[in-house]
């Protein structure tokens, strides 16, 4: 009897165990397609141009334009989040140094812990009568970067506009390279940068960038016992964004309806034929929330003054109705725009609405397209979607629904 | 937008054009060849017993050469001897001039002058080699 009630018990609880793990293979391949999703993301490439300055020991003896050379950078980066991600990049070229009196040097070693006043790069230089010459250094640095969006930080994603600026700081591995009588040598670099940039278009921005990396004394191949020596280097280049750009507030677990599948259900026990049968109703009621994020499909354009589309644009009339024919759940919304350069604010909201009616009319007269399918309405001059004034002589059609 | 594309190019190519910079050029000089070749009947001397400032230190060289003058006439050719140069200067008991020192360095091709003299004294010492002078040199004009 005993042993029945046991292996009743133990049947009872396999569709359990059952429901369990669906619930958590469910749960770690959503969690996976998040993960997945996500790494995908906000990938970019960068790369700049500018010049740079050596902060060493002596280096004032140089004039500022002969300390100044140039320097070039690639970066490929990810922004884990809107407000911080990491980069990788590589920087360098040349460094214009310059030495006076006194110092050691790498390159003259007396024995393995003392170093010699023998300079190679003065066989390699002009010397200036009073003894003093340059350094040529040749250099490239690779590290890695944290990076905050210093102002999507203070006023949330967005909230910018168009501007950026990003604090980093970052670690890396510097390869002085053997030139001139400087020796080669590998060091371990520090760097802190600040960028600004400006969105140019969606996958394009424009950059500018304060960068600064401290290196040890021995960086440009002497020892004058200063703590470090620095590079500060001024940037501009261009940042290519990978066309999944952009975060959206999605659930980073699988909905909360999956955790039904965990909860135990009412089971009807029956013995049939000596056979244990168990019987349990599970329902899962999956409520997936989908993010559909409004986005432009078309746009209707206007003349300078005019409520009626400028001729031949037919083909976005049936872009648009075949669109809505594709997509049954799809509704539109017609924003009316009027360039904000010529008219008073008034009159501009009077003809944008005319604008978006023109075309809610033409779609439903002439296209058949269902009046509840379509929203219209006028914005005016103000929040012009492009720079271009005559661009904003236009209706801009957005898939808000589907 | 696309009207002010140009500026991006031009910025980067200032920045560039800042970042090069020529070589340095400086007037160079061949080997003198000091001898002492004054016509007079000098029967006093002076010695000097000098070293070159630290800066210039590091470039001697096989080809240095040092010299006395008096006007332009030399009146010594300097031996340099563990780092330190002694010059025999020849001169009249009466004599009043004043010395200057040429320095020749071979490695540079650079040619030196002190820039302010000291006197002619018989049978006078300028420097010694427990306290040698250190030159004050400045480029040949």
């Amino acid at each position: 009897m005993k042993l029945f009630f046991s292996g009743l018990l133990a049947l009872c609880c396999v569709p359990a165990v059952v429901a369990q793990e669906a619930v958590d293979t469910e749960r770690r391949e959503a969690e996976r397609a998040y993960v997945r999703d996500q790494l995908a993301k906000n990938w970019y490439v960068e790369a700049g141009a500018g010049a740079q300055i050596l902060f060493a020991d002596d280096a004032s003896g140089l004039g500022f334009g002969q300390r100044l050379t140039p320097s070039l950078s690639v970066a490929a980066g990810k922004w884990f989040s809107p407000y911080w991600g990491m980069r990788l990049q590589a920087r360098g070229y040349g460094f214009n140094g310059n030495t006076g009196m006194g110092g050691i040097y790498v390159a003259d070693p007396v024995d393995g812990l003392v170093y010699g006043t023998g300079d190679p790069v003065r066989s390699e230089v002009t010397i200036r009568p009073d003894g003093t010459y340059r350094r040529y250094m040749r250099y490239l640095d690779v590290h890695v970067d944290f990076r905050l969006r210093l102002l999507d930080l203070i006023g949330g994603p967005g909230g910018a506009g168009r501007w950026e600026v990003m604090p980093a700081v970052g670690l890396g591995y510097a390869r002085a390279f053997a030139y001139r009588g400087v020796p080669a040598g590998n060091f371990l670099a520090t760097h802190f940068s600040l960028a600004g940039s400006y969105r140019l278009a969606p996958s394009f921005d424009l950059n500018l960038e304060a960068h600064a990396v401290l290196l040890p004394d021995a960086f440009d191949g002497r020892i004058t016992g200063q703590p470090c020596e620095a590079g500060l280097a001024l940037t501009l280049g261009a940042t290519y964004h990978f066309p999944a750009r952009g975060f959206r507030r999605t659930a980073a677990t699988p909905p909360p309806a999956l955790e039904a599948l965990a909860a135990p259900a009412p089971a009807e026990v029956r013995v049939v034929r000596d056979t244990v049968v168990l019987t349990r109703e599970v329902r899962v009621e999956v409520s997936v929330e989908v993010a559909n994020e409004p986005f432009t499909l078309g746009v209707v354009a206007f003349a300078i003054d005019s409520s009626e589309p400028r001729p031949g644009q037919e083909v976005t009339y049936v872009n648009l109705a075949r669109y809505l024919e594709a997509h049954p759940r799809a509704m539109l919304r017609l924003d009316g725009y009027a360039d904000a350069a010529t008219g008073t604010p008034e009159y501009n909201l009077h003809l944008s609405r005319q604008r978006a009616d023109a075309v809610y009319r033409l779609l439903t007269e002439q296209y058949g397209i269902a009046p509840g399918r379509l929203q219209a309405q006028g914005i005016g001059g103000n929040g012009s979607p492009y720079d271009q004034a005559a661009w904003n002589r236009a209706v801009v059609v957005t898939v808000i629904e589907e | 937008m696309k009207s002010r594309r140009w500026i991006i190019p031009l910025l980067v190519a200032v920045l560039l054009a800042a970042g090069c910079d020529r070589e340095e050029v400086y007037p160079t000089y061949d080997q003198p060849g000091w001898v002492e070749t004054f016509d007079g009947d000098y029967n006093a001397s002076m010695t000097a017993v000098l070293r070159l400032p630290d800066n210039l230190a590091p470039y001697v060289a096989a080809g240095d050469e040092l010299a006395a003058f008096i006007g332009d006439e030399c009146r010594g050719v300097g031996q340099q001897v563990d780092g330190l140069w002694y010059v025999m200067l020849k001169g009249t008991p009466d004599e009043q001039g004043m010395v200057s020192i040429r320095y020749y360095s071979a490695a540079n091709r650079y040619l030196y002058r002190t820039a302010e003299g000291f006197e002619f004294e018989s049978d006078g010492v300028y420097g010694t080699a427990d306290n040698p002078v250190t030159l004050s040199l400045v480029t040949q004009e």
